[in-house]
């Protein structure tokens, strides 16, 4: 598989899943951009490896923690934690999703990126233990722990009176 | 899966799908990843991959032009002998480092000349972690001081890394435990399936060192052994630089060692921008499109990282092409002054020059 062949196919998958890490479309093609650039210079072992995708992955959720301190730090703009703009809510489904979000953006980061594996990447606490570099007990904790916050928080969010 | 799944998955879905411009992506990684390639002058053996950067944007009509009628000569000149690279007359005797730089003050004596002077490199490491078919790499830029080690041309790298600052070494991430390093304490880190290591350490205060590669813990602790602070080597290049602008200095230098010959590289920081110059060996420059000192040559401009642009100079040297790299707010005037400026020298790496900026 080639350099080309590999952006091709699961480019627009690593963008995706880097918005969902960092929270910021435009942050998250950057750090894709990075992570991709570093794995083009090595791209012949990249491919060598068992998964490739495995590795990209790694990569990116590795690289998304300190790329962003690098990147907070001489921004000073304050892009990256930008909170944007409250979408115009059309139904309280959406309104959910966007509190839901919200949440979901507070979690720490090796939270919120088992709970991304998991929830949109669909990987198995195993596959999710290789990608964070631990294991699938520690991923298991992970995403108990992230749930256990995101269910407080909605609650917290949630009108005296609701059911959900 | 319960309601607050199915409403996690919703989110993550609404929050992630959009269109991805693939194309833009695509370019924007290649490029990008061909500054990296050409900032850590991680030579590829045959060096083909100095002439793969993919985009050629724009033409410096006022330099590039039909071999003959070359306006850029004029600024050039023609004077400068332009001598054949080393492999032209003399066998290369394979070396796995540079040559020591006698009467030096070794970073035991005083942490605080490593990083100073990048043409210095204040380690070294044992032959016995050396292989001989190896590419061996040895960069000094910005502080960091740093020796990359690639058993083939697909292996896996093994780098010591030493610096004063510990923030310029890579990142360690994952569970940590305790070694010792020549009597010294360190942190090990192990990752994959303890299939990766990184090892950080400090010989002596004020200075950090780093290993890091493939193998088990043992197998990089034993690397780490192998590390010696207790003599200085000289960074060398098989070139000397002749036509530098006043306030110039040298940023970072590499010195690269393989089989079937050794080149190396420099980075000269005139002003508001920086030229990289290389030799790579057993190249070939197709399609020139210019000369430059009556060599067959190219030049092209493009945008770099971020956008902005670079302009690469490459020169047909028989066997070998005579690489610059301009980023920053270059002077294309004075980078082609500094191209028609570079004088190969022949020899063995022991007898090659550091650069110099004046």
């Amino acid at each position: 598989m080639t350099f080309e062949e590999y952006v091709r196919g699961r480019g627009p998958a690593l963008v995706r899943l880097a918005v969902l890490l960092v929270g910021h479309r435009q942050l998250a093609e950057d750090l894709v951009q990075e992570v991709l650039a570093r794995a083009y210079v090595r791209w012949e072992r990249v491919v060598r490896a068992d998964h490739p995708d495995l590795y990209l992955r790694r990569m990116l959720v590795n690289a998304h923690v300190s790329w962003w301190r690098r990147k907070s730090s001489h921004e000073a703009v304050g892009l990256p934690e930008r909170e944007e703009a409250a979408p115009i809510m059309v139904d309280s489904e959406v309104a959910e999703r966007d509190a839901l979000w919200r949440v979901i953006r507070t979690l720490p980061r090796r939270q919120r990126a088992a709970v991304v594996l998991r929830y949109y990447e669909d990987l198995d606490d195993l596959a999710i233990a290789e990608v964070l570099d631990c294991s699938p007990v520690t991923v298991r904790t992970h995403v108990m722990r992230a749930l256990a916050t995101l269910r407080e928080r909605l609650a917290e969010q949630r009108p005296v009176g609701s059911t959900r | 899966m319960t309601q607050l799944e199915q409403q996690i998955v919703a989110t993550l879905r609404d929050r992630a799908d959009d269109s991805v411009d693939v194309t833009l992506l695509l370019d924007a990684a290649q490029q990008q990843g061909a500054g990296y390639r050409r900032r850590r002058r991680a030579l590829s053996v045959g060096g083909g991959a100095v002439l793969g950067v993919a985009t050629v944007v724009a033409v410096l009509g006022a330099v590039v032009a039909a071999p003959r009628p070359d306006p850029a000569r004029s600024l050039i000149g023609t004077g400068t002998d332009r001598s054949p690279s080393a492999s032209a007359s003399t066998p290369y005797v394979p070396v796995l480092r540079p040559p020591v730089q006698a009467g030096a003050t070794p970073a035991t004596v005083d942490p605080k000349v490593v990083g100073a002077d990048p043409t210095l490199f204040h380690f070294d490491l044992a032959d016995a972690a050396l292989p001989p078919d190896a590419l061996i790499q040895w960069t000094s830029v910005d502080g960091l001081e740093r020796l990359t080690v690639q058993p083939d041309s697909n292996g896996a790298l093994v780098q010591v890394q030493v610096s004063r600052i510990s923030g310029l070494l890579d990142p360690m991430s994952g569970t940590t435990r305790s070694v010792s390093v020549g009597g010294r304490p360190g942190t090990l880190v192990m990752s994959g399936h303890d299939e990766y290591g990184q090892l950080r350490w400090q010989p002596v205060p004020g200075l950090w060192a780093q290993v890091q590669g493939p193998g088990a813990a043992a197998d990089i602790t034993r690397v780490a052994g192998l590390v010696s602070f207790d003599h200085v080597l000289r960074c060398v290049v098989p070139f000397r630089l002749t036509d530098v602008p006043a306030g110039a200095r040298v940023q970072a230098c590499s010195s690269v060692f393989e089989p079937r010959g050794a080149t190396g590289s420099a980075t000269v920081h005139i002003g508001q921008y920086a030229v990289t110059v290389e030799l790579d060996r057993f190249a070939t420059l197709p399609d020139p499109t210019t000369t430059v000192n009556g060599r067959p040559a190219k030049v092209r401009q493009y945008p770099g990282d971020g956008g902005a642009q670079i302009l690469q100079v490459d020169i047909d040297e028989r066997d070998s092409v005579l690489d610059l790299l301009a980023e920053g707010r270059y002077d294309p005037t004075t980078v082609l002054a500094l191209a028609a400026g570079v004088v190969l020298v022949d020899g063995q790496p022991d007898g090659w020059p550091s650069p110099r900026a004046s």
